[in-house]
């Protein structure tokens, strides 16, 4: 990995973003810019301009720019987490068989939308975490012991160790955050009773789910 | 799915009919005009994520591009828009299509998978997807046997992998098989997702993420020619009758393949056709689009 990348981790993408997009000059004029593109992606340029009428010239330059100017306006405004995510998610994306991976999650972990995460620690650690090396989060509840607080989960990729979605926080009401990480997507399933249950044991933080097993650490 | 952004859905709805013509267009790169603030923010976010400008650009451009798919409904007539997908799909290719993830309402998506994953107590099998007015028959794709069929009547359940259907006491997943289209062996099985070996039936890739070669056998093959010496000199098989095959090409396997056409290849008397596998999004209620 280059020193530059590892370099960019330390420092906040905000600061980096909105004081390099003060610095831009309010310029109109045009500027070529060559773009270049796969066989596929040039054939739907070519029949979505076709659709609509236009020059695939003039569909490029305008979905672009559109584009672009809503990731300036995500970055201006004072952006959810969810819009936040999505944004990096397009950026530094994660593999599509990474994300197919996650398909295969057994159903006791239910999908839900980053919006809908309701644990205050989780919520503020994972906007803290978001950047350069921790991004694509995903959201999960799962299924607690009868009567106790439900478990919120966000599995996130961290850049620096796999590209692969390999670890998560885990929130439960009244409890302090835990970290998990696991081995494979399938062992997380394989695993979730033990995920549950970790989740509610007050003094361990860490778990990790390996293919002989689990471990723990305080 | 991420609703559409509203700067993308005004700009596509705005953008006017020019009745203007491309001139020698699709080629792999093509010299645009962008504002002066657009080429600047290339620069600047291309440098933060430490990609290249190129790159950069190609992401946006692929973002935008399955993003218009979603505009387009609203922005063209509905008969407009299924020939816009019939085009799509005539030109470039289903894959091509699949991959820029849409959902197909019922009627229209049970037309497009040829084949389908069913797992039941036996283990994952793999079938050809036959639609016929009443139903949907899988059937074994070398021996052409009906293995599983389901009525058309009787409307599946789409688990939340959003591919998998729950439907009479199985799982089913309808999936597109296309032959990958190298002319280099080892590239070729790298992006193989599915084998067919002749005389002997279908295999999965195990682990698509380690970078291993592994793959394992639907539990629908024929093993009679797994134990052979013909196979075991090219492949490595792993497992016996009880339990799964598992495969994995050897050195000599590499130096011998050749091509027969397009996924097709021979190596020593072994064929096999090498596919890659693109799942399809049906949705069991026939109005979602």
């Amino acid at each position: 990995m280059s020193s530059r990348f590892l370099k960019s981790y330390e420092t906040s993408f905000q600061a980096n973003i909105i004081d390099s997009l003060r610095k831009l000059s309010k310029n109109e004029d045009y500027e070529s810019f060559n773009l270049i593109m796969t066989e596929e992606q040039a054939g739907l340029s070519k029949i979505f301009s076709e659709s609509l009428g236009v020059t695939a010239r003039s569909y490029i330059q305008t979905v672009m720019g559109a584009e672009l100017a809503r990731m300036v306006n995500i970055k201006q405004r004072n952006a959810s987490l969810e819009e936040q995510n999505n944004f990096y998610s397009e950026v530094i994306i994660a593999p599509l068989k990474a994300e197919q991976e996650l398909d295969g999650l057994v159903a006791n972990y239910l999908p839900i939308n980053l919006s809908q995460l309701q644990n205050a620690l989780l919520i503020k650690q994972a906007k803290l975490k978001l950047g350069l090396r921790f991004n694509n989060f995903r959201a999960y509840r799962l299924a607690n012991f009868d009567g106790k607080p439900t478990i919120e989960i966000v599995l996130y990729i961290d850049n620096e160790a796999s590209k692969n979605f390999r670890s998560a926080w885990l929130g439960v009401k009244g409890l302090p955050l835990k970290s998990l990480s696991f081995c494979s997507v399938s062992s997380l399933s394989e695993h979730v009773n033990q995920v549950s249950i970790f989740a509610n044991i007050f003094d361990l933080n860490c778990m990790h789910v390996g293919q002989r097993g689990l471990r723990y650490e305080r | 799915m991420n609703k559409v952004s509203p700067e993308l859905y005004k700009a596509i709805s705005s953008v006017k009919n020019t009745k203007e013509i491309n001139a020698a267009f699709p080629s792999d790169e093509l010299g645009i005009n962008l504002s002066g603030d657009s080429r600047q923010l290339i620069k600047v976010l291309s440098e933060t994520f430490s990609q290249s400008e190129a790159d950069f650009a190609e992401t946006i451009l692929l973002h935008a591009l399955s993003e218009t798919l979603k505009v387009m409904p609203d922005v063209l007539s509905e008969k407009e828009f299924n020939k816009l997908e019939e085009r799509i799909i005539k030109e470039l290719g289903l894959a091509a299509y699949l991959s820029l993830r849409p959902v197909f309402p019922f009627a229209q998506g049970i037309q497009l998978p040829n084949f389908a994953e069913v797992s039941s107590q036996k283990g994952i099998i793999l079938g050809k997807w036959v639609t016929s007015d009443e139903m949907i028959v899988i059937n074994d794709p070398v021996t052409d046997k009906s293995l599983f069929s389901y009525s058309k009547g009787i409307q599946p359940e789409l688990s939340v992998d959003g591919f998998t259907w729950q439907w009479v006491g199985t799982n089913v997943k309808p999936v597109y098989l296309q032959p990958v289209n190298s002319n280099n062996f080892v590239s070729t099985i790298d992006s193989a997702d599915v084998l067919f070996i002749e005389g002997v039936g279908y295999f999965y890739r195990e682990d698509e993420y380690l970078d291993d070669l592994k793959f394992s056998a639907y539990s629908n093959i024929e093993d009679k020619i797994i134990q052979h010496k013909e196979f075991t000199d090219l492949f490595s098989v792993i497992g016996n009758e009880q339990s799964t095959y598992s495969i994995q090409p050897k050195t000599d396997a590499f130096k011998m393949a050749l091509q027969k056409s397009c996924g097709e290849w021979e190596i020593g008397k072994v064929r096999i056709q090498i596919f890659s596998l693109h799942n399809v999004m049906i949705s069991p209620d026939n109005n979602h689009v």
